[in-house]
Order: structure tokens, then sequence, then C-alpha cells
């Protein structure tokens, strides 16, 4: 499938959102460059984003596990961004990320969440309705299962609605 | 004890520690708890309790520093999985130090 583009809005800020569905990638390593070209090309980045998120996730990995399935949050710092987004990743294939609070184990990921900011407060309400989202019970199994640009943006256009209903 | 302060830590300090000190507060008030958070990175843990004098720390990632200070694995404020207990352990963990 072909990157979707959709902006969301929170709170009167907004974000833009890319969402990689089905990519067929056969590591982290790979994964983050297929986002970074991807970033890069539509001015997002500074081309220093890739050893960026490779380095952060190397000293502090994001594998998160969420019960029945995990996520990766893959983060980077600031100064390799250029303007925010919120990319949304799901891989063909589960990859193994290291554990958050335990680089010793690892977690199989379908879906990677990265969150490309370049401040906190306002910017991190759209991480938050992500990790809200994803304990809500099955919301889970029903995004990855999505199979249209039209679904799977309508989609996320209810994970906000969760949010601020928990909020 | 009206002025409990807990130190929160993460990777780079802003992403999941204000996440998961945002819902910590929020579950610590339904246990009528009032706290004061502050986040740091990881990497500051041994510098902020020197400086902020957490009662107690809460970490979305390792703690490779010793520090005199109970350390909980504040990862279910953001995973969502074991939230509520965590909340009761933290709750009751502060409140033995208030008896004190």
């Amino acid at each position: 499938m072909e990157p979707i583009e959709l902006e969301l809005t929170l709170s009167g800020v907004t974000m833009p959102v890319l969402v990689l569905w089905d990519l067929a990638v056969k590591s982290k390593e790979e994964l983050f460059a297929c986002v970074h070209a991807e970033l890069l090309q539509r001015g997002q980045v500074r081309p220093s984003y890739l050893e960026g998120v490779l380095e952060r996730e190397r000293q502090y990995p994001t594998g998160l596990d969420f019960g029945d399935f995990a996520v990766a949050l893959p983060h980077v710092d600031f100064e390799h961004v250029i303007q925010p987004a919120l990319v949304v990743a799901l891989l063909s294939e589960a990859l193994p990320f290291q554990a958050m609070d335990d680089p010793a184990r690892q977690h199989l990921c379908r879906l990677a969440i990265f969150p490309v900011l370049t401040s906190g407060d306002a910017q991190l309400a759209f991480l938050q309705a992500v990790t809200c989202a994803l304990q809500e019970p099955g919301f889970y199994e029903h995004f990855v299962a999505l199979q249209t640009p039209q679904e799977i943006k309508a989609c996320l256009q209810s994970m906000l609605q969760i949010a601020v209903n928990e909020g | 004890m009206s002025d409990l302060r807990i130190l929160v830590s993460c990777g780079t300090g802003i992403a999941t520690s204000t996440l998961a000190a945002d819902k910590l507060k929020r579950l610590l008030k339904s246990r009528g708890l009032s706290v004061t958070t502050a986040s740091c990175k990881a990497a500051e843990v041994a510098g902020k309790v020197s400086t902020f004098r957490p009662h107690a720390i809460v970490s979305t990632t390792q703690v490779a520093v010793k520090v005199p200070i109970k350390v909980f694995n504040g990862l279910p404020l953001i995973s969502g999985v074991g939230a509520e207990q965590l909340a009761d352990e933290i709750a009751a963990y502060l409140k033995t130090l208030s008896a004190s």
C-alpha cells in the first residue's frame, strides 16, 4: 500500500500523520531507514534522524508489552526533527524489539509508532492518545486487520475520540 | 504528608516520563494522595535525587545507578497492564513513609 497521509487535531494542535501499512522489512535497521527516507523526503527530519533513532533505540529500547501484543515506540531527540509528525508503521511480519524496561528481553512487534517531535507538552498528547487507544480491549486487533486507507484514517480519527473521553 | 515528591524518569526525560507522570498523578489522586512529580532522563537520576529529594522513583527504563530511594517500574502507566496494581503499591509505599 502507498503511504497514507492525514492530519489529526487534538486540543487545537494539528499533527501530520504518516501511515506505512504492510511494510515488508526484515530488520529494525531496514524499518528505520524506510521511515527516515519517507520523513526526509517530506522535509520533516534532518539527515541525522536515522543515526539518531538507531542510537536512541540502542541506548533506550522501546518495545512495550500491552499484554496480548507488543508495540515499539522508537523515539528520537528533538534536534533531528524539523517538523513534528507521527509515523504509524504496520509490518507485514513482526520484528523483535528490546523491552523498554529490560534490554535483556525482547518483544515481537508488528506495530511501530514513531513520535517525531520538536517539543514535549502539546505534541505528547498524540502519543498519549495512541497508548491510550492501545489499552482499549480489542482496539489493536481491529486496527491491524484494517485493509483500506479510508478505514485506517477513520480508525485513527476515532482513536482521538477515545483519548478525549478518557482524559 | 502534604509534600510527596516522585521522580519519573525515562530515556529523554520528556516523552514516556511525562505520560507516566500524568497517569500516576491521576491514579494516586483517586487514592487520596496528591503528589508533585519531576521528570528527568534516566542518566540524570542520581543528580535529581540530591536536588529534588524524591520519596520514590518511577522509571520506564532501567535505572543503572544505585540510589537509596525505592524505584518502581513505571511501564504499567504507559501500557495500562497492571497500572492499578502499581498505583496501589506506590500509594501503600508512600503511606508507610508518611506514617513514620
